[in-house]
This record gives structure tokens, sequence and C-alpha cells, in this order.
């Protein structure tokens, strides 16, 4: 008798009602939820609001002046500029990539079915490889890039490409080399669902290559578009493993985004107030992006409706 | 306005034949209906008319002009698809007037002619409208008004009604018909239905295999049936068939087999030769209950099952051998009055009137009536 069928049994007793059994089997769920994420996040929360010395290990109700402290700061502020144009390059660059690559593999040509399985490759990939890959890549003396690119006289010879102004721009690049696929099997999925048939009808109805995308393409995926939005923000603003494992926030600081900042300040300094005040910062700016990009995506449809209004109310004046 | 001609049309998909040597010549104004079961290349060749598929071999002109290589938006042709394909995201306005827009037409004739094509397909409530919130004749409706709209030579449908239900598909289809009436555009219409091929069609081009079997007016598609699968595809029930040996009997020649034997006219005994292997077909609707030795030959069998539908029964007759043995899968179906009785199991005569009668040879084709 497997598991299910026991509880099936049980349930066939009588005992529960339909809510009582639902609620049953999800309070495990939740209850695994509250110690994993509830009961941290909330202890967090108690930490930002104190000021704990690690000597003295005394802890100090301090209000909400470590978030102050994480607000004003110069270098929090530094940090989150950093974080800001590290997502701001990674969702334009794995945006593009990846509906690229979806639209591509979407075409018929032989060898799809493993050109689609490698291509989700470089996502299963774990970060720190990515990293390591990216940084031999890059290298100056003998990497990948300046082997590549110098006998062409692109770059100069020894060109360092993490310097000081581009490195949190080639880290993106990475980043986006490891996100993109995941946005590419978004895409692909929500390009699947777009009947033959409304390609074929635009065709007849003169529309060229540009408007069927327009039109037909864009209409059908939109809420994938918005789904990779998120993902893609989310993790960038949460990305640690591959800055810390490319440039550790260097040249100096300055690829010193949010989360390195927020261990540095946790584990080199432990101000583990400030690290979770700064935190939260985090999370914030992630929520507001998230929730600008829903209220951007469904405006459309709203300011739709309202013209649809207006024609009517159009027709009514012409009527009377 | 514009003639649409098909010169030795070939397709092929990989190692597939779809469209075998087609020739086919569609006149200015005319209706015409490519009929045939899935698969028998009827889409394929309309798509390679509307420029979606470019044919293998051979020649397609468009008003006199080759336009196998000219893309569909350039054919001055609409279509209307099977799935309807609406613009999910567009209201109905927007649907009607996008072949408009995509050419850029001034905004005022744009408005003009939309509300023309809604009048004309009585969707002018419907303009703000989204295609979810539409029914099925309704979006039938908005895909005919999208291709009305343009004004276009020649007009492509591809099963249009048949995602439609029974009743909304018998009105669409006088709705059709009244519109190839008042635009006076080559109509060229794809179905599988031979109800909608006859109401509709000023000819019909049965096809099967890739290949046009019969092209001719309905009637003449229905009564004088090329061969024997043109014979069986159109009528409901399909005609009876009965494939045997001819052999001299009195007066001409006698038919012989499936456990029945017909005396055959003069005029049939004329086409044939005693010893010849034929198909013997006979239209349900064309057999009569009882002996008429005036009008036909008379033949005798069992009624194995009864199917009263309202206004007809039709009746399953067996022709069992000496040892009262036949087949259940040669059931011979006859279209009586609603009002006769009879058991199952009895003996009757039937009539088979000579008029009626075909006889195919045994490759198929019509030798009777010629």
């Amino acid at each position: 008798m497997t598991a299910l069928q026991r509880v099936a049994a049980w349930r066939g007793t009588g005992n529960l009602t339909d809510a009582q059994f639902a609620l049953a089997i999800v309070i495990g769920v939740l209850l695994f939820h509250v110690v994993i994420i509830i009961v941290p996040l909330a202890y967090s929360f108690w930490l930002s609001l104190h000021e704990t010395n690690v000597i003295l290990r005394s802890s100090e109700y301090v209000g909400f002046d470590l978030w102050a402290e994480a607000l004003f700061e110069e270098e929090t502020q530094s940090a989150t500029l950093k974080s800001l144009y590290f997502a701001g390059v990674s969702v334009v660059l794995s945006l593009v990539l990846s509906l690229g690559m979806a639209l591509v593999l979407n075409q018929e040509f032989p060898g799809r079915g493993i050109l689609r399985a490698l291509i989700l490759l470089p996502w299963a990939v774990s970060e720190v490889v990515t990293a390591t890959m990216w940084t031999v890549m890059l290298e100056p003396a003998w990497g990948f890039f300046n082997g590549a690119l110098e006998p062409l006289g692109i770059v100069n010879q020894g060109h360092v490409w993490l310097n000081k102004d581009w490195a949190l721009f080639w880290l993106a690049v990475a980043f986006t080399w490891h996100i993109a696929p995941l946005g590419t099997f978004f895409f692909l999925a929500a390009l699947q669902t777009i009947p033959q048939d409304l390609y074929n009808a635009a065709r007849i109805d003169r529309a060229g290559v540009v408007s069927r995308f327009y039109h037909v393409t864009l209409p059908h995926i939109r809420y994938a578009v918005l789904i990779v939005l998120v993902v893609v923000t989310v993790e960038a603003f949460r990305q640690f493993d591959l800055v810390f494992a490319m440039t550790s926030g260097g040249p100096g600081t300055t690829t010193q985004i949010l989360p390195l900042l927020i261990f540095r300040y946790n584990f080199q300094f432990s101000q583990y107030g400030l690290a979770s005040a700064s935190s939260f910062i985090l999370i914030i700016i992630a929520t507001i992006l998230a929730v600008a990009y829903f209220v951007l995506m469904t405006r459309r449809s709203k300011q739709s409706r309202v013209a649809a209004a207006e024609r009517r109310a159009a027709a009514a004046r012409e009527a009377s | 306005m514009a003639t649409v001609t098909l010169e030795n049309i070939t397709k092929t998909f990989g190692e597939t034949l779809a469209v075998d040597d087609v020739s086919l010549h569609i006149e200015d104004g005319e209706f015409v209906v490519l009929l045939g079961p899935s698969g028998c290349g009827k889409t394929t060749t309309l798509n390679m008319i509307a420029g979606l598929e470019r044919p293998t071999a051979g020649h397609i002109s468009i008003g006199g002009e080759r336009v196998e290589h000219v893309p569909p938006d350039k054919r001055d042709i609409a279509m209307v698809f099977q799935s309807i394909a609406l613009y999910p995201h567009m209201t109905v306005y927007q649907n009607i007037s996008f072949p408009l827009r995509m050419a850029r037409t001034p905004r005022a004739e744009t408005d003009r002619r939309v509300r023309a094509a809604a009048d004309l397909l009585r969707i002018g409530e419907l303009l703000d409208r989204r295609p979810h919130q539409l029914s099925g004749g309704q979006r039938q409706r908005v895909a005919l008004g999208r291709s009305v709209v343009r004004d276009p030579a020649v007009f492509l449908f591809d099963e249009p009604l048949s995602s439609l239900d029974a009743k909304l598909r018998v009105d669409m289809r006088v709705e059709v018909k009244k519109l190839h009436e008042r635009l006076g555009a080559t109509f060229v219409y794809v179905t599988h239905d031979q109800v909608e091929a006859m109401t509709m069609a000023d000819r019909v081009a049965v096809m099967d295999g890739g290949v046009v079997l019969q092209l001719g007016p309905p009637d003449d598609i229905y009564t004088r049936p090329a061969n024997l699968m043109v014979a069986g595809f159109l009528g409901n029930p399909g005609m009876n068939f009965v494939s045997g040996r001819l052999a001299n009997g009195g007066g001409g020649l006698r038919f012989e087999g499936g456990n029945v034997a017909v005396e055959l006219s003069a005029a049939a005994s004329s086409a044939a030769a005693s010893g010849q292997a034929v198909t013997l077909g006979i239209r349900p609707e064309s057999v009569e209950v009882g002996e008429d030795p005036a009008q036909g030959a008379t033949v005798h069998g069992n009624i194995f099952a009864t199917e009263p539908v309202g206004s007809d029964l039709f009746l399953d007759i067996l022709f069992e051998d000496e040892s009262g043995l036949g087949e259940e899968s040669h059931l011979f179906k006859v279209r009586a009055r609603p009002d006769l009785k009879v058991q199952v199991g009895e003996r009757i005569p039937l009539c088979l009137p000579h008029a009626n009668i075909y006889l195919f040879d045994d490759a198929g084709h019509r030798i009777h009536p010629d």
C-alpha cells in the first residue's frame, strides 16, 4: 500500500471534511515554510533593528537607525547603484539574447532537438563554474578573448577586460550567458502556443516580418516577457556567487554590488544589523521593480479598454 | 476580379507526394469547391494558390499573371482559415482593419470600408469586442469581414465552417453563398463536407490522393460520377456497390455477384461485354421497395436493420446465398418512405430502376451510363 493509498483509505473513513483534509496535507509544507523562510526573515528583521556587538555579545535596540544608515551611507548607495546597473545590463542583454535564441530555435531545421537541449546547458552549469570559465576567457595574458582579438588588432596586447570601468559590464555579460537559456526556455514554450494560421493570416494581410512579430508574436509572449523580466531582475539583484568568484568586488570596489557589500558587512565586519537592514533594502528594490513590470505590462490592455469606450461614446453621438 | 489557373501543379513534402500534377482552370467570378477526404491534397492546393506553399513543379496564374514566385501579400487574395485565425488581442474593428492598416490605407477610407464590411456581415454591433467575447458564428463573420474589407480578386476558404456546430453551419453556408453572389469575386473553397460542396459550388473538384478525380457542376458530379471513388464519396449514405461479373442473360447481359442477379437494360448491355468483371452501383435513394418490371430489375433481400431518421427510413438489406449466408460488411442501403411498415428479418422485393444503375469497370471507371 502506497502512502497515497493509505491517505485515501484513511480519508475514506469519513473522519475529515474536504477542507480539513486539504489543511492536513498542506500543514506540513506550511510548517516547513515557516521554519525555513518566516523564522529567518523575522530574525533578520529583528537583527536589522538592533546594533549587535560580537565581542561584548550584546545587542541594543536602535529602531530604524540601521535602515537609515544603510539608505544614506555612501557605500551602500554606491553598491545599490552598481546593483541597478548590473541588473539593468543583465535584463536588457538576456531579454534580447533569450528571445533571439527562442525565435531561432522555434524554426524548423535539422538538429533542432539537440540544439534545444544544448542551449539550456549554461543555465545548468553552476555560477562558480561560469565565473571560472569567464575569468579564464577574459584573462589578459592567455585568455580566449585576447587570443582571438589581439591578432585582429581589435584590442591592445594584454588588454585587461575586467578593468575598473568595464568589469561590472563583463560580469553582467557572464551572468547573461548563464541566465539567458532560462529565458529562452520560457520564450520557446510561449512561442509554441502561437497558431501557425495566425502567421499565415498575417502574411496574407500584408504584414511584413516586423509587423508579424509586433502584431502576432509579441502579444502572445507578453506574459513570458513579464516572467523573464521578473526572474532575471530578481536573480541579478541577489547575484553573489558569480561576482564573488570572478572579481570579489574588485578592482577596488568597482564591482561591489549590494549582495557583496551585505556579505562584507556580515562576515568581515560582523555588522549583522546593518547587513540585515541592507538586505531588506535589496528585497524592497527587487519587489518594487517586479510590481512595476506587472503594472506596465497590464496597463496596455487598460488603455485599449479606454479607447474602446471612447469609440463607443463617439458612435453613440453619431447615432443620436 | 480574376481567373485562377493551375498548370501541372505538383507538391511534395520530403518523400510524400501531396499534390500530383493537378491542372485546374477557375473562371473569373466562379465559385469552385475542392472536395475530398482529409489528406487528399486539397488544402495544400489552396495554400499554393495563396502562396503559403510553393509548388514543387508547375505554374499558377491569378488574373493571367504567373504568381508562383509572388509572395501571398502581393497576390490580391484573401483567405479564411479553418481555425478562423483572428488576432486575439485586437478588437473586431482592429481585426477587420488590419489588412488596410498594413497597406497604409488612409484612416477615413479604412473606417468607411470597415463599417461597410461590418454592415454587410451584420457585425456592426461587435466592433469593440475582442474575439474571445464572440460566439463561433460571430467570429466566422469577423474572419469573413477581414477578407471582404480588402476587396480582393480571389477569396480562398480553408474549411471555414468545420469548427461550427451543425445548425450554424447551415446558416453560414447560405451566408457564404450570398456573399459570393453579392461580391461577384472568384471563390475557391476547400471542404470535406459534400453538402457544402453541392449547395454552394458552381463547379466541384473532387480530389483524392493528390489528384483531381472529377471536375464539374455539382449535379454532374452526383449524377455522372467519373469513377467509383467519386460515386462513393458523394451522397449520404453513399452509393451501394456490388462487385461481380457479367453473363449472357435473357435479352441482354445479366449482372451476377454478391448473391444477386440483375438483368441489365439494352443500353447497359451495349456498354459492356459478357464475362467482364464490373461493379454495379446504385444510390440508396434510387432503389424502390416492391416490384416494377417496367422500370427495372427486381432483386430480393432480407432486412438486416432499419434506420428511421424522421424524414426517411433507411433499410439495411442483406443478400443471402442458398445456405442463408451473407456478409454484414456488404449491407445494401435503401431509402424508403418513412411510413413503410416492415419487420427486421423480412424478405422484401426491391426494384433497381434501369435508369439509375451504374456500371464501373475493374479499374473503377464508369462505363454506364456513358
